[in-house]
């Protein structure tokens, strides 16, 4: 006995592109009653491939009891036991919001005792929904709890549950070879992907172009839009591939930006898709829009530049010495201590040439800046220091504290013992014992060294 | 033991007669005429009791004590230049108090604007998470003041609906820590303990019969807690240190922060000591995709040092000024190495302390107000060399009035009277020096426009070549002078405009600018005639206020320049001390007339040893080369100095002289020794390794200090 009716379905299917089928198992699988409902399903598939909000539209169509928990605001698995327990007993009260928080889970077999007690005292009648979304971010590891919610229908006592996990991860190792209901949400393509987009409708779009002189029409906007749409998806598509909401967030981003030559009656209004004119003008105009990385926002700096706001570097600078420090470090992690001679000595004897032998060569193929950053010792690094710093520096209490600096800006990290995440002060961090690690990549260090003019490149070999 | 080492105050104070009684049951107490004699030798501790008449112990409120040995002082003496030195030090703290925050104040404002312009969370465009980078710059122990203020500042201009919450996320080690802080210092309850098995009991919250044990990092109850909070519209976040937290620490919160932007009006601020692009490599695209950012600069430290120069330096009051070298120092030191401005002046009142502790003549700055001095100080005031140099150059004249040199070198009251006139030119100095240093400013300023390639160098650069008088007719003076030559009429304008505002109307500038009648002026001819009045009268200025403080008689008490004093405080060379005490140890044991004949101590042989090797030392080796060096010491010393070792007088090198030859025992024992203290000096490591196929494990010892680093 199924709930929605095919019509229905296909109904459905205009509002969420491309999602029939899955609407159709969840329809075949999941019913009121209570017998006949599998203990947990999960719903897979990549990110933004609509499977929170398939599902949501789904309960809502169907009128199912549920319960929905977002598993990304629990910082730990006890949190969202008891959330889901707290949620439990609130069912059937008369103030549902008031939850009651009084019972803490420390591990599964209490939740699994307590979760029986809730369903005794609670007697459910019909099939009642526990929708797990997003427990791949759990802020713990939730593998155990997941084969948990799995096999949790042989432990309880009284049925009437069922779990709906959506998950966008892989899921976990323990429980591929378990049986039990999945869901597939394929990525969409990129036709879906644009259907998806073109689905805004005229009000949302005239929102997004805030209040405008020049009203557009309810066709004029969508003609707009559509058009837009198939710009942006051909210009993202291979940068984001499928990820919808990326996809939705651009183009929200741009389009006043992009509307606004038409707005401004620059560009003729493109009263259909066929006035090709139009669109190419307008393209035209926005084409820098559409190169240039600002709308991306994948970084602090292209953004800051890109605005014309204050430079980043310069105001804020760090100590002549601490660039020279950071220098060194970079040199220490990244060039062998057997070159060391060779590179910062000043007897012209270590000069002299080491025969580069075909297996040296062969080794050393990767180049050593895409790897880790090995370790050094601080000796060292005051010792390279001293080498590339102009003058000579007879104090080392002042390197000392801007060593520390750098380390408690995480510049430069320690590794070995000792290398605890708080920083504490179980071991003396200036200790010759302890090793260091520069943590600045190639280009930042790149920056730094011109701007103190050290061309860092002569004492690296590659 | 001298008795001046009893007069100073720290010892007086650690010896409390109570404390003396205690000790004394352990230790017998000995009266200090008594010195340590052998049979003392055995015991565990000494107290010493100055003998003869105990100072009276006078009650005094200040640290400074009286300066005998140079010159007899009266208490008031001292009282006078404790006053001196608290009056100037708190017109100094305030002025940076006042500069410091003015710093902070335009920052703040535009990150108070940038939360209040936020959109509201409910609206729908919100989708993403409103994030504030403030970038405040390398000084980290600037960081708390700054972000405190920020606070303050906004709760302040948003009562009641702004709620501020400053975490640092150093001390948070895990996400939970990290929202437990946040949540804890909004609902205002007590800080639970580390434990997760206590929950959050919030007391604003009634619970009715059931009990609440959500966890304390549950953002949930930050919800219910903002549901019932009438007035709040935003909840801003401060994070202090958002590059100093571990690995993804920040992004965790972040995410948090975004998950529950729809229930909480997050405004998330960071504080980012590093540059935009090094924070960048930090964050995962991934996060970035969640915030919406915007970006502040906190004020550069450059102007604030200029001000600083300004206000504090060459300002109308100052009484002291600072020398050429130790400012040169202190700049470089404030670039290379703190970039802090706090240090900086801390510095500056280093210097004044150090001035007014150990000089008793500092109380002539107590001039024009009557002072009274005693003979002594006059004395000393004639033995000042740049008075001395003064009456030299004033006989050698031809024509001299020898009158006027006699009642200077007898009468006290002429000499207290010149003191006064050259304190006079003192002052007149340095309001000169900075009208000059403006005025290069200005014509830097007005030439930059003209030409781009020379790099504006700023007032506190040029400080020190300015008061030695090393900018006349320096090259940067010479081009500026020559840029005047060139200017067009427009350029004159704008420096006009520059000297009206930078000068105030009664300085000499402002006057000579007013009488250039730039408006009257019309034709080419005239404006040349301008232009070469202007440069002349420029060149007058510069020539007449960039002298040398040394052309000042008596600048000794004016001018505070002791270079050492200040880099010994501040930049201690501990290991070249260490290293040096070391590898030459007759340096601070023995008067260099006798450094032939020191022998070396065991550990210093240990370490020439330790200098030759290499980065592994087989400590068998080790042994046998030092057992070598010491039986070959030993051998020659007791050729070379027979007479030595029965000279009765020298009791003390022959209680430490060690037996003439050495077994091989002995000197095992000694290398032990040796070599366990240069362990415990941070020297060494040791170390056990199995070589190729040998079972045997090999000791050795591992280098670990670098050579002169």
């Amino acid at each position: 006995m199924t709930d929605l009716t095919n019509n229905r379905l296909q109904e459905l299917t205009l509002e969420f592109p491309a999602r029939y089928n899955q609407f159709d198992l969840l329809n075949s699988l999941l019913s009121k009653d209570k017998t006949t409902n599998p203990t947990a399903i999960a719903l897979v598939g990549q990110t933004s491939s609509g499977k929170s909000c398939v599902l949501r539209r789904f309960l809502q169509e169907v009128q199912f009891s549920h319960t929905w928990l977002s598993c990304d605001e629990c910082v730990t698995l006890r949190v969202l036991l008891q959330r889901i327990l707290a949620a439990l007993r609130a069912i059937g009260t008369q103030d549902p919001n008031n939850l009651d928080y009084s019972i803490l889970c420390h591990n599964s077999t209490l939740f699994v005792t307590q979760l029986n007690d809730t369903l005794r005292a609670l007697a459910l009648e019909e099939a009642h929904f526990v929708v797990l979304d997003r427990i791949d971010e759990l802020g713990e590891p939730y593998e155990s709890f997941y084969q948990l919610t799995i096999k949790i229908g042989d432990m309880l006592r009284y049925d009437g549950i069922t779990f709906i996990l959506v998950s966008s991860g892989s899921e976990p190792r323990s429980s591929v070879t378990t049986t039990f209901p999945h869901i597939y949400f394929p990525p969409y393509s990129k036709a879906e992907s644009l259907a998806i987009l073109r689905k805004e409708s005229p009000d949302s779009i005239r929102s997004m172009l805030g209040s405008t002189e020049r009203k557009l029409s309810d066709l004029q906007l969508t003609s707009l839009w559509s058009s837009y749409s198939q710009v942006i998806i051909d210009t993202y598509f291979p940068l984001y591939g499928p990820d919808i909401q990326q996809l939705k967030a651009i183009v929200r981003r741009v389009f006043p930006t992009y509307a606004k030559p038409v707005l401004d009656g620059v560009v003729g209004i493109l009263a259909s898709n066929r006035n090709y004119h139009a669109f190419v003008k307008l393209y035209k105009i926005n084409q820098p829009l559409l190169t240039s990385e600002e709308f991306v926002r994948n970084s602090f700096v292209s953004y800051v530049q890109g605005t014309g706001a204050a430079e980043s570097t310069g105001h804020h600078d760090m100590p002549m010495y601490a660039k020279y420090l950071l220098c060194a470090a970079y040199l220490a992690s990244y060039s062998k201590p057997r070159f060391d001679i060779r590179l910062f000595s000043r007897i012209r004897e270590s000069r002299r040439r080491v025969r580069n032998t075909a297996k040296h060569k062969f080794k050393d193929k990767i180049n050593s800046r895409n790897l880790a950053p090995s370790p050094f010792e601080y000796e060292r690094l005051l010792a390279i220091f001293q080498c590339i710093v102009p003058d000579r520096i007879d104090s080392v209490t002042v390197l000392q504290t801007q060593v520390a600096t750098l380390a408690t800006l995480k510049l430069i990290t320690r590794v070995g013992i000792g290398s605890d995440s708080s920083g504490g002060s179980s071991i003396d961090i200036l200790g010759s014992r302890t090793k260091w690690r520069v943590n600045v990549s190639w280009d930042i260090i790149l920056q730094i060294s011109r701007d103190i003019k050290f061309q860092i490149e002569n004492y690296l070999i590659d | 033991m001298p008795a001046s080492v009893f007069e100073t105050p720290t010892k007086r104070k650690a010896v409390p007669e109570v404390s003396a009684d205690q000790m004394s049951e352990i230790g017998e107490s000995i009266e200090q005429s008594e010195l340590i004699s052998d049979r003392d030798v055995h015991k565990t501790c000494y107290v010493i009791k100055p003998s003869g008449n105990a100072r009276k112990k006078a009650k005094r409120s200040h640290p400074f004590i009286r300066l005998d040995q140079s010159i007899p002082e009266t208490d008031g003496h001292v009282v006078d230049r404790w006053t001196l030195y608290t009056k100037s030090i708190e017109k100094i703290q305030t002025k940076l108090e006042s500069l410091l925050n003015d710093a902070d104040e335009s920052t703040l404002h535009r990150v108070w604007n940038y939360v209040t312009s936020t959109q509201d969370y409910r609206h729908e465009a919100y989708t993403l998470l409103p994030v504030g980078l403030v970038l405040a710059g390398a000084n980290i122990s600037s960081h708390t003041r700054l972000f405190t203020n920020m606070s303050k500042y906004i709760e302040q201009r948003e009562a009641q609906k702004v709620a501020t919450v400053v975490v640092t996320l150093r001390d948070a080690s895990s996400l939970r820590e990290a929202l437990r802080k946040i949540i804890s210092q909004l609902v205002g309850q007590q800080k639970a303990d580390d434990e997760d098995e206590i929950t959050a009991r919030m007391k604003t919250v009634p619970q009715g019969d059931q009990t609440d044990r959500r966890l304390s990092y549950d953002l949930d109850l930050l919800v219910d807690w903002f549901l019932k909070q009438e007035s709040v519209e935003k909840i801003v976040v401060i994070i202090q240190d958002a590059d100093g937290s571990d690995g993804n620490l920040l992004p965790e919160v972040i995410r948090m922060l975004f998950v529950y932007r729809n229930r909480l009006p997050f405004v998330l601020l960071l504080g980012i000591a590093t540059t935009l692009p090094i924070f960048n490599t930090k964050i995962p695209k991934r996060t970035m995709r969640m915030i919406d950012f915007e970006s502040f600069d906190v004020l550069r430290t450059e102007d604030s040092l200029t001000r600083l120069l300004d206000e504090i330096l060459l300002s109308s009051s100052t009484q002291l000024l600072l020398g050429p070298g130790l400012f040169r120092s202190l700049l470089k030191r404030y670039n290379n190495h703190t970039k802090n401005l706090e240090t900086f002046t801390s510095a500056i009142q280093y210097a004044y302390m150090t001035h007014f502790f150990a000089n008793p003549l500092s109380i002539i700055l107590a001039l024009p107000k009557s002072i009274a001095l005693s003979e002594d100080h006059i004395i000393a005031l004639r033995t000042i060399p740049s008075f001395q140099s003064y009456v030299a150059d004033w006989t050698s004249k031809e024509e001299c009035d020898t009158e006027y040199i006699r009642e200077l070198l007898a009468d006290s009251t002429s000499v207290l009277a010149f003191v006064g006139s050259c304190q006079k030119e003192f002052f007149e100095f340095v309001s000169r020096q900075s009208d000059a240093l403006k005025l290069l400013d200005v014509l830097q300023e007005a030439s930059s426009t003209y030409s781009s390639t020379t790099v504006k160098r700023t007032r506190a650069e040029l400080y020190a070549d300015a008061i030695t008088g090393a900018l006349r007719g320096s090259p940067i003076v010479r081009e500026l002078v020559m840029f005047i030559t060139k200017m067009s009429a427009a350029t004159v304008d704008n420096l006009a405009r520059l000297i009206d505002q930078k000068f105030n109307k009664n300085s000499v500038i402002r006057k000579m600018r007013d009488s250039w009648n730039i408006d009257s002026m019309n034709g080419k001819a005239s404006h040349l005639k301008l232009i070469s009045n202007i440069s002349k009268a420029m060149q007058e200025f510069l020539d007449a206020n960039l002298k040398s403080y040394t052309d000042i008689v008596f600048h000794e008490l004016f001018v505070f320049d002791s270079v050492s004093l200040c880099e010994n405080a501040f930049a201690p060379r501990y290991r070249a001390t260490i290293e040096k005490a070391l590898m030459q140890p007759s340096y601070y044991l023995c008067h260099p007339s006798e450094a032939a004949e020191l022998e070396k101590p065991f550990l210093s042989v240990a370490h020439a040893l330790y200098r030759e090797s290499g980065t592994l030392i087989n400590i068998y080796d080790y042994w046998r080369a030092f057992h070598q060096v010491l039986v070959v010491e030993r051998d020659t010393a007791n050729e070379s100095l027979p007479a030595t070792n029965e000279d009765e007088g020298a009791g003390y090198s022959r209680r430490l002289t060690p037996p003439t030859t050495f077994s091989e025992s002995q000197t095992l024992a000694l290398f032990y020794k040796a070599i366990s203290e240069l362990k415990y000096l941070g020297f060494l490591k040791e170390m056990s390794s199995k070589r190729g196929g040998n079972k045997n494990t090999v000791v050795t010892l591992q280098k670990l200090v670098w050579d002169g680093l």
